[in-house]
């Protein structure tokens, strides 16, 4: 890519990433469930599972437990809406609209990927401070980095998978297939159980799944207790995630016309 | 005159062998306004995704300002403006965040593209409603700021895909002022895609008329109505008992036609001109006459003769048109 090819496409990324935050304003039927449910899961299953932390799980707290779950959740939805939007435009030809123009196609993808990071620093921050008002005390300056970072990381992967499907089927019907396989891959990680207490194939499962390791990072910086390792294993797990539905959202794009 | 788009042997078959686009051939002058006509499904739609760069050909090939659709196609976006069929516009966005969007989109700097913008928004009419969402906009605000937005970058070939189905007549008589102002003033090339005769007719300096995904006839609009026949003259005669006398005076002006009961009908071999003479042969022999009836050949004898069957919904979709087929001047009852 040449440096004026690079710098066209951060400049159509940022207008195109502009445009979908002020959809979110502007559709909140659309942004308040995605919300909404990551304060959900805080608070239901904080309350639900309170007895678990008598357990062995890191933490006395099972609300300091959830919180990256709920962090992670949030992101995942956010990841979920850029291909929504992106399935929106394709079925109102808006996407006709950005690709009939000399603007570089890399950006109809980069655009809501930048969106759906943005978004999830959003979310982020309110569960914090729900969390917060729950009488968590904040995880200090490098733990909040990391959550925020994993959050956001996780957005931008679950994105590149929703807009492959929304590449592929171009229609917004195929919003559940973008919502399941990114909640199989939360709820068979180590969403509601450390990977100690788990056992079968849910410890198998875990024990490959991608998100696990950015989960486990997620709540070592909750418990400030981060290590390198843990930091390169949730940065490996999140590179698996980027290649596989990175390809995947660029194989969707690249056949855009070619059907 | 040199082309602004050639179009040779292009074709586009879908999966499952449906070929929407069969082997068309065309070319479009620079600064021509060219009708593409057809009824739905035609393929008019498909041949416009092509040429703009939307979908590629499976076969053939097509230039559009010089450049190749497959191999140049960045290009060819540079050159164009395109306004889709269904007014491709976001309804969540206001008038001149799209037109600001589009701005960058093709390059424009910050400041020129703001610019531009309020230009455009004066241009057609919408600065008051600038500032609205799309989706508060009527119909036909819409396709204006359509038009708009496929003019930000000043393009060289402008494709407006059925710009005004659905449109209120008023709506649909100021987009075509719009569009040869545009075409007028800028020198710009317009290919239309429509299926309502009359724009075809009072817009495009050249029509072609694709069936079936191919072009079945293609001439001025003149051309192809002279080529479809002279024009037809009816005469009612004011006494009935007198249609043979007619009959025998209008024989000398052409080959009878297909007329309604008691009336003569004649295609006039000289012409529309040829009326003249008509009305003084009938006072020489003493017919007077209950109704005169021209019938001009239309565009939509055109595409009667030259694909077998009608332009289907053309009458019923096109607003205020108020007519099923031909030009009929009444000139005489």
């Amino acid at each position: 890519m040449s440096a004026s090819t690079f710098s066209r496409t951060v400049s159509v990324s940022g207008m195109l990433a502009w445009r979908a935050l002020i959809l979110v304003r502007r559709m909140p039927a659309v942004f308040i469930p995605s919300l909404v449910m990551p304060l959900f899961i805080l608070v239901a299953t904080s309350g639900a599972f309170h007895g678990i932390s008598a357990v062995p799980i890191g933490t006395s707290s099972y609300l300091a437990f959830t919180l990256p779950f709920a962090t992670i959740m949030g992101a995942g939805f956010a990841g979920i809406n850029a291909g929504m939007t992106l399935a929106r435009d394709i079925e109102g030809g808006f996407v006709d609209r950005l690709i009939s123009s000399p603007a570089p196609r890399m950006s109809l993808v980069a655009g809501p990927f930048t969106a759906a990071a943005m978004r999830s620093l959003f979310t982020t921050t309110v569960v914090m401070l729900a969390a917060w008002i729950g009488q968590l005390p904040p995880p200090g300056l490098l733990g909040t980095i990391g959550i925020y970072v994993m959050a956001a990381s996780f957005a931008m992967a679950t994105a590149c998978w929703s807009m492959g499907v929304a590449l592929r089927a171009r229609t917004v019907q195929a919003a559940p297939m973008m919502q399941l396989v990114v909640f199989i891959l939360v709820f068979t990680s180590v969403a509601y159980a450390p990977r100690d207490l788990q056992t079968g194939w849910l410890r198998t499962v875990s024990d490959w799944n991608p998100v696990t390791r950015i989960l486990e990072f997620s709540r070592t910086a909750e418990f400030q207790t981060m290590t390198w390792a843990g930091l390169w294993a949730a940065i490996a797990s999140i590179a698996v995630l980027m290649a596989v539905f990175g390809s995947f959202a660029l194989y969707g794009l690249s056949r855009l016309g070619n059907d | 005159m040199t082309d602004a788009i050639v179009v040779e042997g292009l074709v586009r078959e879908f999966k499952g062998g449906i070929l929407a686009v069969d082997g068309i051939d065309l070319h479009v002058r620079a600064g021509e306004v060219y009708g593409f006509l057809g009824p739905n499904g035609a393929g008019k739609s498909t041949t416009v995704r092509m040429l703009t760069t939307l979908l590629r050909p499976t076969g053939g090939r097509a230039t559009v300002a010089g450049f190749d659709v497959v191999h140049d196609a960045a290009s060819v976006r540079r050159a164009i403006g395109v306004a889709l069929q269904d007014a491709a516009i976001d309804p969540f966005m206001t008038g001149r965040e799209l037109l600001r969007l589009q701005a960058v989109l093709h390059a424009i700097p910050r400041q020129e593209g703001h610019a531009r913008a309020e230009e455009l928004l004066e241009r057609v009419g919408l600065t008051d409603a600038a500032d609205r969402r799309v989706g508060t906009y009527s119909g036909g605000m819409r396709r204006r700021l359509d038009l708009a937005l496929a003019l930000v970058h000043e393009p060289v070939v402008l494709f407006l895909d059925e710009p005004t189905t659905g449109l209120d007549p008023t709506s649909r008589v100021a987009l075509w002022e719009e569009v040869r102002r545009l075409n007028r003033e800028s020198g710009t090339t317009v290919f239309l895609t429509t299926q309502y005769l009359e724009e075809a007719d009072q817009l495009a300096g050249r029509v072609g008329i694709i069936d079936g995904g191919k072009i079945v006839a293609e001439g001025t609009p003149t051309e192809l109505k002279t080529s479809v026949g002279d024009p037809t003259l009816m005469i009612t005669p004011a006494d009935p008992s007198r249609v043979g006398d007619t009959a025998e005076v209008l024989a000398q002006f052409g080959p009878a036609a297909d007329g309604k009961p008691g009336a003569v009908a004649v295609r006039l071999a000289a012409g529309a001109e040829g009326i003249v003479q008509v009305v003084r042969a009938l006072d020489e022999a003493d017919i007077a006459t209950a109704a005169i009836d021209l019938h001009q050949p239309t565009l939509d004898d055109v595409f009667v003769i030259k694909t077998g069957h009608r332009l289907e919904g053309d009458a019923s979709a096109a607003p205020g048109s108020g007519r099923r087929r031909g030009r009929g001047s009444k000139v005489g009852r």
